[in-house]
């Protein structure tokens, strides 16, 4: 899907792909508070890199094996002790927290929470390049 | 509050009218002798300023081939397509994003099904209507056409609480309410190939009108509740003849199904029986007392050389017995009175565990082991259930019974269907006995062998494409789909043949191929039960782990897709989805409103007042349900004494036997005198109460002491009949063999229209006569003299 070059928004399925997350889920996080809104008007139609952030944040705790009630407990707690170490002017990297953006099925990028992510843009451009040479076995070769 | 209710959104909550756009749901169903049509209607209203998504989630029957989605908006029809289930969420979703109107079907279990209504404006109304069709089932000479009406609060064990996305224990546990402000109307016409005898509804007050084979049944009141099952029993003649239905679709492919009922000796076995029963929470009050009256009628219907156990469970499980025990007076005596003491006490629905524990145990010695579970099925971990009882299929049989006014068909029939067994329902108000027999008839009857279905003549696509097991007197529905029908064919024969314990068995349908009618219903069929047995195989359930990112489209889920698209019809793999274009999009913030579901009457014990009818009615039973949900949430180990009395509505007789079954004593206790025999002219009621103060007093040996309340039950005093056979000196086991003889003798001659309640018990006190009496004739002969001696 071509992207306009520097557009700092992900549409819902971008965000949906990059998140390893069907489209479902991300509307459900939306629904249950665990993301925010999107942006725009209506039912919305971008999002922005801190969606993202928060996208994998709950993902990969859901993957831990924590329930919503949970996670929801350590979003608060989490957005707590941001805004206090933001107050004492700190920087506070969440160093043991990686990443893990699907640029294509079977393809991965880690990134440690302390590396900041490129623009919207350049990682959708990035999940385009790997969808297209990155390739899976092709379902033809599967039944043969 | 109880353990069940801790799911997500699970709570109980009063509703606010304003905020359901749900306004009500209308039935309309054609009932024939093999299938029946539904089309579900329901109404929503945004009466709210801001643009809404509705999101209603309910039950459908677990054999429903959901074949056809449509809104109308505005007068206008918009038709749903079949689609993979997130192209039809990316479709609906952006249709939303757009402002336009998109509506979305989704399966979530075989039995569960959510609608979602998008982006409806303010003050409008739209229509959803769903069309399926779905296979009857048979009992005895009577159809059974069933229509659940909502979907029970599911236990979720901890592995449905996590995993990436929306964890199951929030998709099937929709906001729950004491009571809702949309009801139920129904109309069913039914029309059969032979006369109908008897139309009637075990579950509401219904209307009917008859015309021969023909008849329409409306619900006698408005706006019902859909708080229970609707189940509607047809009896009508012909139903055991083998019959086959064919249908040519446009295409010219044709399908074909046929249907055999199978009629062989019945032969008992001994087998070891494990009854794995249900004692969490929402199995209290009625539901654990039909239990409690399942149980007591199975303990006496096995047979000696039987072995058995009884395993609770609930957060945790109990076996009644270390291991499986011999089945005799002492065992039937300890777990008689365990039976009788059974609560829902033991909390949540672990039966994942449970049944594991029992399915990992070694087999009793050679005996083949049958499984029997009792339960409500209100969990959401069915396809782990499901899975389990498949993988042991080969060594253990699973037969269940569904308990309650809205049990989980999909996890009692699956569940019956993987461990190649059978499924009972027993709804509030049904007589269990004939159920319970039924059941016991089949467990202990040697499985046919080497089962095969040939079609002769014909190339067909089988579906089921492995032929589920044969029991006598259950109907076997097996379909095939057609590349082509030629004109002036021959006729289409299936032949399914089998190996019985007396020899071979055999049975053939064949089907006229030179009047074929046009139509895709019995395909339609056909693909659903392929679609069901590929949902159910393992390569499918395993696949469920992995719901997200990592899973890839297995040859499995292909073949589901490319069936469900090809025929129209939805599945677990895909969705319906209907767009509706607007000229003018309305593009505002849209409020999402998820539709609240009534608890299911009776659920948990909480309710024994048939709540149908108005809603002043059902306001005041919605005000005793909370005062008793009060104090059942400050005790969760008792439940309390039903203040409202069960109004009865029903025919409830069943609960005679049980006061009889109650009273039974064990051999060297003191006697506890059953309630007097009225001596009027024996009339049906009369007959029942001495045939169930009979089965009552049998041991569990098969035989009868010779004591005044049995001969009190043949109609006799004891000082006469003493003297009339000779036996004031003549020892115990003289006098008991003929106090068998006379018990089995008045049941032959007397209760004969009960056969079927007391057949499995006969046949255990005429094998114990005729060991007893080898040395002097034959049973055969002692029941003919106890006969002539009660003067028949």
């Amino acid at each position: 899907m071509p992207t306009v070059p520097d557009d700092p928004r992900y549409a819902i399925g971008d965000l949906a792909d990059l998140g390893g997350v069907s489209r479902r889920t991300v509307r459900y996080y939306v629904q249950e508070g665990l993301l925010p809104t999107p942006h725009g008007v209506g039912r919305g139609n971008h999002y922005g890199p801190e969606h993202l952030e928060q996208l994998l944040k709950v993902k990969s705790l859901q993957e831990g094996g924590r329930t919503l009630d949970e996670i929801r407990r350590a979003l608060d707690h989490r957005s707590r002790v941001r805004a206090q170490a933001e107050a004492d002017a700190v920087p506070a990297p969440e160093r043991s927290v990686w990443r893990r953006i699907t640029l294509a099925p079977g393809v991965e990028l880690n990134v440690s929470g302390d590396v900041r992510l490129p623009a919207p843009s350049k990682l959708t451009e990035l999940a385009s390049w790997c969808r297209l040479h990155f390739s899976t076995t092709s379902r033809e070769d599967e039944d043969a | 509050m109880p353990e069940q209710l801790t799911a997500p959104r699970a709570g109980l909550f009063t509703t606010d009218e304003a905020s359901v756009p749900l306004t009500g749901v209308s039935i309309d169903a054609d009932v024939s002798t093999f299938c029946a049509r539904v089309t579900v209607t329901q109404r929503y209203v945004n009466s709210e300023s801001k643009p809404i998504e509705a999101v209603y989630v309910f039950p459908l029957d677990e054999g429903a081939a959901v074949c056809g989605f449509e809104a109308v908006i505005d007068g206008t029809l918009v038709v749903g397509e079949v689609k993979e289930r997130e192209a039809a969420f990316k479709m609906y979703d952006d249709a939303m994003e757009q402002g336009h109107g998109a509506y979305l079907l989704d399966e979530e279990r075989p039995d569960v099904f959510q609608a979602s209504v998008g982006n409806l404006p303010p003050g409008k109304e739209v229509l959803l209507k769903l069309t399926y069709v779905t296979e009857l089932s048979i009992e005895g000479g009577t159809i059974r056409f069933m229509i659940p009406t909502t979907v029970s609060p599911r236990y979720a064990p901890p592995e449905d609480r996590v995993g990436v996305g929306r964890p199951d224990s929030d998709t099937l546990n929709p906001p729950i309410a004491w009571s809702v402000p949309y009801g139920l109307t129904l109309t069913v016409r039914v029309t059969t190939a032979g006369a109908i005898g008897r139309i009637e509804s075990l579950s509401h007050p219904v209307s009917v009108s008859m015309n021969g084979s023909a008849a329409t049944v409306t619900l006698s009141q408005r706006d019902a509740a859909l708080d229970r099952d609707f189940v509607l029993s047809v009896e009508t003649a012909g139903l055991d003849a083998p019959r086959g239905w064919m249908e040519r679709d446009d295409d010219g492919t044709a399908s074909v199904a046929v249907a055999f009922v199978p009629t062989f000796p019945d032969a008992s076995a001994p087998a070891e029986i494990v009854f794995l029963v249900d004692r969490s929470g929402s199995m209290g009050g009625q539901s654990i007392e039909e239990v409690r009256n399942a149980l007591q009628l199975c303990l006496r219907s096995m047979i000696p050389g039987c072995f058995f156990n009884i395993v609770g469970f609930g957060s945790t499980f109990q076996p009644l017995f270390a291991k499986s025990r011999a089945y005799d007076e002492r065992s039937l005596v300890e777990a008689s009175e365990h039976v009788s003491a059974l609560a829902a006490d033991l909390g949540g629905t672990e039966i994942l565990p449970a049944l594991k524990s029992v399915l990992d145990e070694a087999r009793h010695g050679s005996l083949p082991r049958q499984v029997v579970v009792l339960t409500d099925g209100e969990v959401t971990n069915t396809d782990a259930v499901i899975g389990l009882a498949a993988e042991h299929a080969a060594d253990t049989r699973i037969f269940t019974f569904g308990i309650g006014n809205s049990a989980s068909h999909h996890l009692v029939r699956g569940l019956a269907r993987a461990g190649r067994g059978v499924a009972e329902f027993i709804h509030p108000g049904e007589r269990i006995e004939p159920k319970v027999v039924r059941q016991f008839g089949r467990l202990l009857s040697p499985a046919l062998s080497r089962v095969r279905l040939d079609w002769q003549g014909v190339d067909v696509t089988q579906s089921p494409s492995s032929i589920p097991p044969v029991f006598a007197g259950g109907r076997l529905l097996v379909y095939g789909l057609l590349r082509r029908l030629h004109s002036g064919s021959m006729p289409v024969r299936a032949r399914l043949s089998a190996d019985a314990p007396s020899g071979p068995v055999s049975w053939e349908v064949a089907v006229d191929t030179t009047t074929v009618a046009s139509g895709r219903t019995v395909a339609t069929l056909a693909a659903r039960e392929r679609i069901r047995e590929l949902e159910e195989s393992p390569a499918w359930t395993q696949l469920r782990g992995s719901q997200q990112s990592g899973r890839k489209a297995s040859a499995v889920t292909q073949e589901i897709v490319a069936l469900s698209t090809r025929y129209g019809l939805i599945s677990r793999e895909t969705s319906f989805v209907a767009i509706e274009r607007r000229d003018t999009p309305v593009r505002e913030d849209i409020q999402l409103r998820r539709v609240p579901i009534a608890l299911s009457a009776g659920w948990g014990g909480l309710d024994r007042i048939h709540a149908v009818g108005t809603r002043a009615s059902h306001a005041a039973a919605a005000a005793s349900l909370a005062r008793q949900a009060q104090s059942l949430a400050g005790d969760t180990g008792s439940l309390p004494a039903p203040s409202a009395r069960h109004i009865n509505l029903l025919p409830t007789d069943s609960t005679d036997l049980f006061g009889a079954l109650r009273a039974f004593r064990p051999r060297n206790a003191a006697p506890a005198r059953p309630s007097p025999v009225p001596s009027s002219t024996p009339d049906d009621g009369d007959v029942r109460r001495r045939m169930q103060i009979l089965i009552g007093l049998q041991h569990a040996d098969g035989s009868w002491d010779l004591t005044e309340d049995v001969a009190e039950a043949v109609g006799d005093d004891l000082e006469y009949l003493e003297s009339a056979l000779g036996l004031r000196t003549s020892s115990r086991e003289h006098q008991n063999a003929w106090a068998t003889a006379l018990a089995l003798a008045w049941l032959e001659h007397e209760a004969g229209q009960f056969e079927i309640e007391w057949r499995l018990l006969a046949a255990k006190g005429r094998y114990w006569l005729d060991i007893h009496t080898a040395a002097s004739g034959s049973g055969k002969e002692w029941i003919a003299d106890a006969a002539r001696t009660l003067k028949f």
